[in-house]
């Protein structure tokens, strides 16, 4: 069973790091991405990461150790089998009996499928409302500057401590779970846009006018899309941060999804759960990372 | 300033193009200062002119262009254009920038129709326009390329394009060729004055070379401290080749152009006005 794991959950590792194909792909960023450079680095953080393994030892409690190395991850791999919907339960992870790599995966895919709903709708919405409020209120150089400051104070709020907040006000159902996680994204993504807005050469307006063009039609057709390529560290914070921010809504309140597991596994202190599903949770970053990075460049793929 | 020896005799019917009087504006600087950028000016221009505009730099070209187009409002004095105060920029008044002014989200076609577009020309005549300008400054196997896929002449030429697709009767170029090599500005002052002469519009073009303003002007305006020092017409034939532009006509009206050149430099510091 065991070699099983270990070349189903290798086979998920290298399908992860998109990073040098992306470079491949997209020589105009990130060109120093060298497949060889993100091979040493990669071994570098396996060499570390299993040093810190030993060096920190054994709980006392479970016997597990307490940093679990890279093989104990691997290891661990099936016992997310447990969290699957309907499974008995999650106690007996620890036991590591009457598991399976592919009942793993289908609980993986289940939670997964479930986590990514959430961050999607969550997103979507976060950004949508966000982009709109920012034309909206950007509309006029005054009211924008006027917004400018309360904007960037959004960026000082502690968006992961609200998700109580969230869930005290709407409740434990999905309708404050992604309440939370669009008020989290707009409060990343209003200041963005309203100062990728405020940030239009005006230059464009002048020729714009020069043309013939009146104030609307020079703010829809001139105005919004030259903001668009600001909207960039924006969308990609967004997408950064999402993943945080839905284990964080989920841990506190929601019976199903990848923070549901991680509070499972806490609960019963599974530290080779946890790690399995950091492990996880970096590589789902990174993916969605990249995928956003390129799905953003080739909506504004006529920019220099 | 002289009088003016191109008037021509149908002005008295048709307004002038460009018509300032007294027209003065006033910059305050960080020190405190005043700086008459333009001073006490006036000047007509008369339809199907070809106006080029010398001058030391900082002596006010760009902020009297603007004042014609409309981007900034004087502090003294009117200008009028075909015979309307100005209250802004219009489409009766293009306007080539130095710096690319495309819309980079905008393929070059989209770029060229742009104007006609806000202006509410049918589609099919819209097309066919783009189409005849693009044939014009061969660019119509880039038509649906993005801005950035063009190299800098053709940037400019897909700019001018734009803005004369707009058919305005008074074209404003602010040194539209800066920075391009001999044989591209020659591509495009052929591209210029052969649109000029077809659509016979009213250019006044800012440009701090002799030779092109000899090249492509009928009369020809040096600006220094705010005001038109010299101003003299260009009745040399065209095409105008190496030959004429080298000819004894052409180096007479060069001598007197540099010779007020010179002259506006030595009086340099009369603009500015202490702060108080
Ligand atoms: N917006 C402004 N604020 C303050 N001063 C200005 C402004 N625009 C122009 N000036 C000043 O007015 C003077 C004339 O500037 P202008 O741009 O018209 O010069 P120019 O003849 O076009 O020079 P160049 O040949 O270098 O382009 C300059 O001294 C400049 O510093
Ligand atoms: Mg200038």
């Amino acid at each position: 069973m065991s070699s099983q794991a270990m070349t189903n959950t290798r086979s998920m590792a290298t399908s992860a790091p998109a990073r040098p194909r992306a470079a491949k792909r997209k020589p105009r960023r990130k060109t120093k991405d060298r497949p060889l450079m993100v091979a040493l680095s990669v071994l570098a953080t396996l060499l570390i990461w299993n040093a810190a393994s030993l060096l920190a030892g054994v709980s006392p409690i479970t016997g597990d150790r307490l940093v679990p190395g890279t093989l104990d991850v691997i290891r661990s791999f099936p016992n997310l089998a447990y969290y699957a919907p309907g499974s008995p339960d999650a106690l007996l992870a620890s036991s590591g009996a009457g598991t399976s790599v592919g009942a793993a995966l289908k609980s993986l895919l289940y939670h997964t499928g479930v986590s990514a709903l959430r961050l999607a709708i969550g997103l979507v919405a976060g950004i949508a409302i966000a982009c709109l409020a920012a034309v909206l209120i950007s509309w006029n150089r005054t009211i924008r500057r006027a917004f400018m400051l309360p904007a960037q104070a959004f960026r000082m709020l502690p968006l992961l401590a609200l998700a109580p907040l969230f869930g005290i006000w709407f409740g434990s159902g999905q309708t404050g779970t992604y309440a939370y996680l669009a008020f989290a994204t707009f409060a990343v993504m209003f200041p963005v846009a309203v100062s990728a807005i405020d940030h239009v050469p005006g230059y464009y307006t002048n020729y714009a006018r020069s043309l013939g063009a009146g104030s609307a039609r020079i703010y829809l057709s001139v105005v919004v899309p030259a903001a668009l390529p600001g909207l960039r560290p924006g969308v990609l914070l967004s997408v950064a941060f999402g993943w945080s921010m839905v284990l964080a809504v989920e841990y506190i309140s929601q019976g199903n999804g990848l923070g549901f597991i991680v509070s499972r596994a806490q609960e019963f202190s599974q530290i080779n759960t946890l790690a399995v599903m950091g492990c996880i949770l970096v590589i789902y970053g990174r993916f969605s990372y990249v995928a956003a990075a390129r799905g953003f460049d080739r909506l504004v793929r006529w920019q220099e | 300033m002289k009088d003016l020896p191109h008037a021509r005799e149908s002005a008295a019917s048709t307004p002038p193009a460009i018509a300032l009087r007294d027209v003065s504006k006033v910059f305050e600087l960080e020190t405190g200062e005043t700086l008459t950028a333009v001073s006490d000016l006036s000047l007509t221009i008369e339809p199907g002119e070809f106006v080029c505009v010398l001058g030391p730099s900082g002596h006010g070209k760009s902020t009297l262009l603007n004042l014609v187009a409309g981007f900034l409002e004087p502090d003294a004095g009117s200008v009028e254009a075909h015979g309307d105060p100005v209250k802004g920029p219009g489409p009766d008044r293009g306007v080539i920038f130095q710096r690319d002014t495309l819309f980079l989200w905008k393929r070059v076609r989209d770029n060229i129709e742009y104007g006609m577009k806000v202006r509410g020309v049918p589609k099919a005549e819209r097309t066919a326009k783009a189409d005849e300008l693009m044939e014009a400054v061969g660019l119509t196997k880039f038509a649906s390329s993005w801005p950035r896929q063009l190299s800098g002449g053709m940037r400019r030429r897909a700019a001018i394009a734009a803005v004369f697709a707009n058919e305005p009767p008074v074209l404003l170029m602010d040194e539209p060729f800066v920075g391009l090599d001999y044989a591209r500005r020659a591509v495009l002052h052929d591209v210029v004055t052969s649109l000029w002469s077809r659509e016979n519009n009213t250019i006044f073009f800012v440009t701090h070379d002799i030779d092109e303003a000899l090249a492509l002007a009928t009369r020809v305006l040096v600006v220094a401290n705010g005001s038109v020092v010299y101003d003299v017409s260009v009745d040399l034939p065209r095409p105008r080749g190496t030959d004429t532009l080298n000819g004894p006509e052409a180096l007479e009206i060069r001598k007197s152009i540099l010779r007020h050149l010179d002259e506006a430099m030595a009086v340099e510091e009369e603009r500015f006005t202490p702060a108080g």
